[in-house]
């Protein structure tokens, strides 16, 4: 404790200043934006300048006309939404370039029709709100089709029950010094080595730390192969096997990491050992609800070695889908050159009701305020809805440049309804890019009951004369 | 939607053009970590830590430590609904120009949240337009295995409940594969994805050094430290004991990794992120200065 208290007393001078993290340090490693330097501090006339960072808070009540009727919530779950005519754009937007969102491709995600939800919307009440942000960005900085989720194991978790623990439970060690940690339910542990020693903590099962008593590695001489587990219990206990340094690895990944309720959803498994994959002798997957119901599929060879499994995505009746993600469970069980490999990995997935959707017209207008595109929707249930896109420009050379995000949101009721999104001319100026403007990474999602219910790559081209 | 352009007109108008005059009034905001606080300043910052930092604040009075409930999910009206009320409540009463959020763990995720989704909550614009940027100690950007684990029965050392605590909505979020589904879809700031609308500013704390022998693990507090040899087995060897580095540094940009500046190039580990430990205050007290 020498150095701390001159740490608490220390002041005002500063330690070290020539070596002192400084705003205009420029980061090394930036996850979002490469080309980014930290600013100097700023004072109000920097964040408006420095940033140009447009609010349009539209408090009054410029989507009013759309708050029609109170929905009803009788409607029963998966109740088709009667379709209306399609709407008008909004005054402003009259005389605007009617367009069509772009065709979305396979990796997009939009959905064929509406459905009412049970669930009530839990955004907070609030009118509408529109934001822009310009965004400093190369083209190739933003990736608008984001891969879903991969999980990789080296390790494998399981709970076992007093009984089974007693009699023995098998470790499959597929790389010397493996470590395994135990619930606080287990006692009186040891463990049985391939040619019949046997471990105990302190004698060849080797505690981790002082704070955790059930926690061990084993010494790396002991080699691989199957050690036997007992221990006594008055619970099930939590097992824990980590190989971290194991030349043999599970990596699970879903197809997507949204769906709709009632689709299927594809996941793929690879067992590789030393980066090839390697057959595995067991193996299944559970897709489990976030009320813990499961639904267990073997998974089936491909071709190039991997596997895979289709899982349909069904929530019970009385159960409909929520903000709560599910879980995908994966675990294989192998014998690698003479090794005992058993593996288990765990990735999510969204499971969204669709209770609007783009209808694909949508309205561009272009002129002196800046660039607004209205898109339509059609509305099932009434909620908290939001779109949100990025606008690109093209630059000098003609190539798209990302200028400005803008997300717009407001409480929509069943029926034909608009969002728009609002860029400041300034924005764009201060970008020095030019039409034909495009909207990317094209988003709509229920911001009442957390559901993502499009997503599109490349959606809105302005091929509007400029 | 004449009130559309009316809007931003308005929007523009006051944000651009500032009297010369008008000098900007700075305030620093303390955001906890997962946990459902009532008193953070004594039982998550400590006053050390808090009052060192806004030693640099021009007014040092301009300054709230928050207190929410970070059990929830981050977009509960307890998390960051609560932290935008707060927020939102401080900007007002002192007139906050220019706001400075650091935030600690998990905090960083609401924060990113709230600037991720600027239309939620018709509270949240104001909130952003008066951040200068966000310092983020050790953020949960990416989540951690250690909430994998628990969420999927793993039991740790009970001196790391604070961290940990029990399988609540927030540490199921922070498991791994969710956060990678919240920064795809949620969030903004990680990589490939659009910048946030605000600078979020990583530390990372690289290494634990938990032996009762060195004097650096009593930094913080001991016993918070306790345990994080455990779980340093979930994650990379470069990690705080609780987040991989990857994670802290995951979002934004990073600011600096611990040993590159603090005291004798000791890391900070989880524990000690949060705390007056090895000149991490002091860092933050220049950075506070407008």
């Amino acid at each position: 404790m020498t150095r701390h208290p001159s740490h608490l007393s220390s002041g005002t001078a500063s330690p070290r200043a020539a070596a002192m993290p400084h705003h205009q340090t420029r980061p090394r490693h930036d996850a979002m934006n490469r080309h980014a330097t930290r600013p100097h501090a700023m004072n109000s006339t920097h964040l408006a300048f420095k940033t140009a960072l447009t609010i349009a808070l539209l408090l009054a009540a410029s989507l009013a006309p759309e708050a029609a009727a109170s929905p009803s919530r009788s409607l029963a779950h998966a109740t088709p939404l009667r379709l209306e005519p399609a709407a008008s754009p909004s005054p402003t937007l009259a005389r605007a370039t009617p367009l069509r969102l772009e065709p979305a491709t396979a990796d997009d995600l939009r959905a064929a029709a509406v459905v009412v939800s049970r669930l009530p919307s839990t955004a907070p009440v609030g009118g509408p709100v529109n934001f822009t942000w310009p965004i400093d960005q190369a083209s190739d900085d933003l990736v608008a089709r984001p891969a879903p989720h991969s999980a990789a194991s080296t390790g494998h978790a399981r709970t076992v029950d007093p009984a089974a623990l007693r009699s023995g439970v098998t470790l499959a060690i597929s790389s010397p010094g493996a470590f395994f940690k135990l619930s606080p339910a287990a006692r009186e542990i040891r463990v049985t080595t391939p040619d019949g020693r046997t471990l105990r903590p302190g004698a060849g099962l080797n505690p981790v730390g002082p704070a955790d008593d059930l926690a061990f590695t084993l010494d790396r001489d002991l080699g691989t192969g199957k050690f036997l587990l007992r221990a006594e219990a008055d619970a099930p206990v939590r097992l824990d096997i980590l190989e971290r340094d194991s030349d043999l690895v599970l990596l699970i990944q879903a197809a997507r990491d949204v769906v709709f309720v009632g689709d299927s959803l594809r996941v793929e498994a690879r067992l590789l050992h030393r980066g090839r994959p390697v057959a595995a002798e067991q193996q299944s997957a559970r897709l489990v609800d976030p009320d813990g119901r499961a639904l267990t599929r073997r998974l089936t060879a491909q071709a190039d070695g991997s596997y895979r499994v289709d899982l349909p995505v069904q929530a019970p009746a009385q159960a409909e889908p929520d903000a709560r993600l599910w879980t995908i469970e994966v675990e294989l069980a192998a014998t690698i050159a003479d090794r005992p490999v058993r593996r288990s990995a765990t990735t999510a997935v969204a499971v969204s009701v669709p209770t609007a959707r783009l209808t694909g017209l949508a309205h561009v207008d272009h002129h002196r305020d800046g660039l607004r595109a209205e898109l339509e929707l059609e509305v099932a249930s009434d909620s908290r809805y939001a779109v949100t896109a990025v606008l690109h420009g093209r630059n000098r050379d003609g190539q798209l440049q990302p200028i400005a995000v803008g997300q717009s949101a407001a409480p929509l009721t069943p029926g034909r309804r608009h969002l728009t999104l609002a860029f400041a001319a300034a924005t764009i100026a201060a970008s020095g890019m030019r039409g034909p403007f495009e909207l990317h990474d094209l988003r709509l999602v229920d911001q009442g009951r957390m559901f993502v219910l499009h997503r599109q790559a490349r959606a809105l081209v302005d091929r509007s004369d400029h | 939607m004449p009130c559309t352009r009316t809007s931003i007109g308005l929007a523009l108008a006051l944000l651009v053009a500032p009297s010369p005059a008008q000098a900007a009034v700075t305030g620093v905001a303390f955001v906890h970590g997962t946990g459902k606080q009532t008193n953070a300043l004594v039982d998550y910052w400590t006053a050390a830590m808090v009052d060192s930092v806004r030693l640099g604040l021009p007014n040092t009075t301009n300054y709230v430590v928050v207190n929410c409930d970070f059990e929830k999910y981050m977009w509960d009206p307890a998390a960051a609904g609560c932290l935008a009320g707060q927020l939102s409540s401080f900007i007002k009463a002192k007139k906050i120009t220019d706001l400075l959020v650091i935030t600690h763990s998990n905090g960083g995720n609401m924060l990113r949240w709230i600037l991720s989704n600027p239309t939620y909550d018709s509270r949240y614009p104001a909130v952003i337009s008066a951040i200068r940027w966000v310092d983020a100690l050790a953020p949960s950007s990416l989540g951690t295995p250690l909430a994998n684990a628990v969420v999927s029965g793993t039991t740790f050392e009970k001196s790391l409940g604070w961290l940990l605590g029990y399988k609540s909505e927030a540490v199921i979020m922070q498991q791994t594969e969710n956060m990678a589904y919240y920064n795809a879809n949620w969030l903004l700031g990680t990589a490939g994805r659009p910048a946030l609308p605000r600078d979020l500013w990583a530390v990372v704390g690289t290494d634990v050094d938990s032996s009762p022998f060195d004097n650096d693990s009593w930094c913080g507090g001991y016993s918070l430290g306790v345990g994080l040899e455990t779980t340093q087995w979930w994650l990379d060897s470069c990690s705080d004991g609780f987040l991989n580095c990857s994670s802290q540094g995951g979002a934004g940009h990073e600011w600096f990794h611990d040993i590159e500046y603090t005291y004798e190039q000791e890391p900070l580990s989880h524990a000690q992120s949060r705390r007056n430990c090895f000149y991490l205050d002091l860092f933050l007290r220049e950075d506070v200065k407008p």
